[in-house]
């Protein structure tokens, strides 16, 4: 009787191959899955990571330019130069001009036309009075608070620098920064 | 395999440096504020102020060491070393006036690495 050639696997070799299959797979989907938290770790630094040094450089910058400054609980509170306290989130700026008069400017954490962010106000040359919307949006996304601070009571408490202008920046994690705009 | 090891590995160390430069922009700010402290003092106050303790030019530096923080990232809060001297230069003979140099060290660290940043601001009658 002729016997016919057998093909195809044993079960043993099938078992070994789909063991190692899952193997592999089980490996790549946890690499996958770290990478991923990894990005989103990545994606929420952000703000610390890339948008406050640079808002923080911005408002030094603009801050630095003024000869005087006063802080206000709000920007409208800091437009119509009302109350001002030693906290809060806006600043008013006075510039010295060419001709030795002063242009003043208001920086402030404020919604306009439902978007949050910091903005920057100029005051018009001829009159002298705001305008109804800001000159600028200085920063914006996912900046959550900006607090401007002279006595450091709350954002310096251990350690505190009664005197000098503090800017705290808040992102959307409860993530912060801070840093003194003032000329260096 | 080995290339998701690579791939898994170069994420990893971008997170790491990612990390490792927000504790660097936070050191450079906190010694902005060090730097704006330092010369906003009243100058007779420095000399008895206990942030700076004094030592003489020449001698052993005498300085304070205080933890302090400097941010927060989404994770964790950021701490870092301020350690403040000061040094008192003697009388200038010609004026009679004091100065002083106040200097500050933030210094950061991760793991095995430091990063310091320095402040110094001079301060004269």
């Amino acid at each position: 009787m002729k016997k016919l050639p057998q093909s195809g696997f044993t079960l043993i070799e099938l078992t070994l191959v789909l063991g190692i299959s899952v193997m592999i797979a089980s490996t790549l989907i946890g690499l996958f899955k770290a990478h991923v938290q990894m990005m989103t770790k990545s994606l929420q630094n952000n703000f610390v990571a890339e948008d406050a040094p640079f808002i923080g450089l911005l408002l030094t910058r603009t801050m630095a330019n003024a000869e005087d400054f006063r802080i206000y609980a709000s920007g409208s509170n800091a437009r119509s130069n009302t109350a001002p306290v030693l906290s809060g989130s806006a600043v008013r700026l006075w510039m010295r001009q060419p001709n030795s008069t002063f242009r003043q400017a208001v920086i402030s954490y404020e919604t306009v036309s439902g978007h949050a962010g910091i903005y920057f106000w100029l005051t018009d040359l001829a009159n002298g009075t705001f305008a109804t919307l800001p000159n600028w949006e200085l920063a914006g996304g996912s900046l959550t608070a900006a607090l401007f601070q002279f006595d450091s009571t709350t954002l310096s408490p251990a350690d505190p620098h009664q005197g000098v202008l503090l800017v705290k920046l808040t992102g959307s994690y409860n993530d912060w920064y801070k840093f003194a705009a003032e000329k260096k | 395999m080995a290339v998701s090891l690579f791939g898994m590995n170069t994420i990893v160390s971008g997170f790491t440096m990612e990390n490792w430069s927000i504790g660097q922009s936070m050191t450079d700010a906190y010694a902005g504020i060090e730097t704006a402290y330092a010369q906003r003092i009243v100058f007779n106050n420095i000399s008895s102020d206990p942030r700076w303790s004094i030592f003489t030019y020449g001698a052993n530096a005498v300085g304070t060491t205080t933890t302090v923080t400097i941010g927060q990232t989404p994770f964790n809060t950021v701490q870092a070393q301020v350690t403040r001297t000061c040094c008192q230069y003697t009388l200038d003979p010609t004026t009679a006036a004091y100065s002083y140099m106040l200097e500050s060290y933030v210094v950061y660290t991760s793991g095995k690495r430091s990063y310091c940043k320095v402040s110094k601001v001079y301060r004269t009658q």
